[in-house]
């Protein structure tokens, strides 16, 4: 059988295989080949689970690069698992964070917080995106 | 074919043609899981034979075994799943040839049950293993490839498989 090469399988598709690859297994693809490199650095679905505030800081600079580069994201996920001294950090930067999806087309938020991080925090900007979405 | 029929329960079949140039006769209902055919034939473009450049035979054989399980209406849902096992067990060419045939197609099923089966088995391969199954010449120098290895050296840790399939 013919064998596949890397010029006739689209972008497209190999976002797709991507997609279905845990975040360490997709960084790994990207030595693969520039094409694929770049296909993992444009993925349009992107989800973050934060823990540490490095976590936090590399969100926010993954982030930088979508805005900077007019990065088309569909679905942005973020799963809240920071410590409570984290919190300020996190409540400066999710406003940044959704900004950013929301500039660049998202059509899918996910949030989660396992922890109740953002209980107490007044949600007034989620309402008023949600009228946005 | 589809025939001109006074009789609402009549079928209709359309005749696929592979690049190879073999020839298959599908009922239409089938057929038109793939949006692309689908498209054709609310065009009005199937009256003869449905050319499929971009499908090989062996390929083309796959991927309407896949539609007619997806589609008859006496398989159940075990059925299916046991036939998708099977299916995503073929060779890693095979796979990478029916995703492509599945995206030119426009069947949606079919192009994420590939691309999850592909991601599956590249997983735990080495980026060399993955490079032929893929058939890919890196086009990085071997100074880009460390320092790509160094931003996320996390991303080549552990055991990997260096096998083709």
């Amino acid at each position: 059988m013919e064998s596949v090469t890397a010029d006739i399988l689209p972008d497209c598709l190999i976002q797709k295989i991507l997609s279905y690859c845990s975040f360490k297994r997709a960084a790994k693809m990207s030595i693969l080949s520039k094409t694929w490199l770049q296909a993992w650095l444009t993925l349009p679905n992107i989800k973050f689970r934060a823990r540490y505030y490095k976590n936090a800081e590399m969100t926010d600079t993954i982030l930088e690069r979508y805005r900077d580069n007019n990065i088309a994201i569909d679905k942005f996920e973020f799963l809240n698992c920071l410590e409570s001294h984290s919190r300020e950090v996190f409540f400066s930067s999710i406003v940044k964070w959704l900004d950013i999806a929301l500039q660049n087309g998202v059509k899918d938020i996910v949030y989660k917080d396992p922890r109740r991080l953002v209980r107490s925090y007044p949600l007034p900007i989620f309402k008023s995106w949600q009228q946005n979405l | 074919m589809a025939e001109a029929s006074s009789s609402i329960t009549e079928k209709f079949f359309l005749t696929l043609k592979s690049s190879d140039g073999d020839e298959f006769v599908l009922e239409e209902s089938i057929a038109i899981q793939s949006i692309t055919i689908k498209n054709m034939v609310e065009d009005g473009c199937s009256s003869s034979v449905i050319p499929l450049s971009k499908v090989d035979t062996e390929t083309l054989i796959k991927v309407i075994e896949y539609m007619k399980m997806h589609s008859s209406t006496s398989s159940n849902e075990e059925e299916i799943e046991n036939f998708d096992k099977k299916f995503v067990s073929n060779s890693i060419n095979t796979i990478l040839n029916i995703l492509e045939a599945a995206n030119f197609l426009d069947i949606n099923n079919l192009l994420e049950l590939c691309a999850e089966a592909v991601a599956n088995r590249i997983k735990n391969k080495t980026p060399e293993a993955v490079r032929k199954i893929f058939n890919i010449t890196s086009d990085f120098t071997p100074e880009e490839e460390a320092e790509i290895r160094n931003e996320t050296p996390w991303a080549f840790e552990g055991n990997l498989d260096h096998s083709l399939d």
